[in-house]
């Protein structure tokens, strides 16, 4: 084992053997995958109640993902404005000190 | 060392840090029920029959005017904090706690009726979801409950050093409550009318 690592030099590959091993491996997996793939009669029919489970389920959870992401965003897009402003010295300034998102 | 903008605003956030915090952290309860409700979704919109007339309304109908009342009595503790009107304050602090406590009672009373009829979380994916979305929400109550008995007990002594951020901890915990009350709100109609 020890001999074999010292002599292994990445350098030294054959090319034609690498691409050899990349063919019988695509054509291995192509071969193998087709065991994987989901029944299409009792999963993802298009009239299960299941499917129209999944439709829903994804759309809220779409919808809520992107709701949240949304409010982050325009948090930080205001906190941008709001740097610029208090960079500028024109950030409004009550008599507590700087004024809140509500009041701004 | 003092903790930066506990009073003042952050010029760059316009909010004192507390309250950055805590919407940050409503943020992810909101994603932490969102994937409740799709999974309510899911199985309801899968499932051929969706039990109906299983729970029972009135009960939860009297735990949305309670937990309703706690969102006003909360609101009213923050009001006269900020008034620097302490005793009023720790009186709506323990209604609020007063009625959370209703609240899980309620809850508990629910619980106690589903359990010895025989009908556990593995009964039905009904019950799955049910005693899972109702039982994450009254793990918030109780964690509002311990917030604002700090507030009446232990941590009541800060509005005699530092009025402003007594208050301030009062707004916030009122955010929290006001969330929690909010989940229940949409809770009530998908697991007990529809």
């Amino acid at each position: 084992m020890r001999k074999s690592l010292r002599r292994f030099n990445p350098q030294r590959v054959n090319k034609r053997n690498l691409l050899f091993s990349f063919i019988s491996m695509a054509i291995l997996t192509l071969i193998a995958a087709a065991g994987a793939f989901s029944c299409p009669v009792c999963y993802g029919a298009g009239e299960s109640s299941r499917f129209d489970g999944m439709n829903w389920a994804i759309l809220a959870m779409v919808g809520i993902t992107g709701a949240v992401l949304s409010g982050i965003s325009a948090f930080f897009v205001a906190m941008r404005k709001r740097i610029r402003m208090h960079r500028d010295g024109t950030l409004p300034v009550s008599s507590k000190g700087i004024v809140e998102w509500n009041n701004s | 060392m003092e903790i930066p903008y506990t009073i003042e605003t952050h010029p760059e956030t316009g909010l004192y840090n507390a309250k950055a915090g805590i919407w940050l952290f409503i943020a992810s309860e909101v994603m932490l029920f969102g994937a409740l409700f799709t999974s309510l979704i899911l199985l309801r919109v899968s499932a051929p029959e969706w039990p109906k007339g299983v729970l029972d309304i009135p009960m939860a109908t009297l735990n949305t005017v309670v937990l309703i009342s706690s969102s006003v009595t909360m609101v009213l503790a923050w009001n006269s904090a900020s008034k620097r009107k302490y005793p009023q304050c720790r009186m709506f602090l323990g209604a609020t706690i007063a009625l959370a406590l209703i609240f899980l009672g309620v809850k508990y009373a629910e619980y106690h009726h589903h359990l010895s009829l025989g009908e556990y979380p593995s009964t039905s994916t009904f019950l799955g979801i049910y005693y899972a979305m109702t039982g994450l929400h009254a793990l918030h109550v109780a964690g509002g409950i311990f917030v604002n008995g700090y507030f009446v007990g232990p941590g009541f002594a800060m509005h005699r050093n530092n009025p402003m951020r007594f208050a301030h901890r009062v707004e916030i915990a009122g955010l929290y409550w006001h969330f929690v009350d909010l989940v229940w709100l949409f809770l009530f109609p998908v697991l007990y009318l529809f």
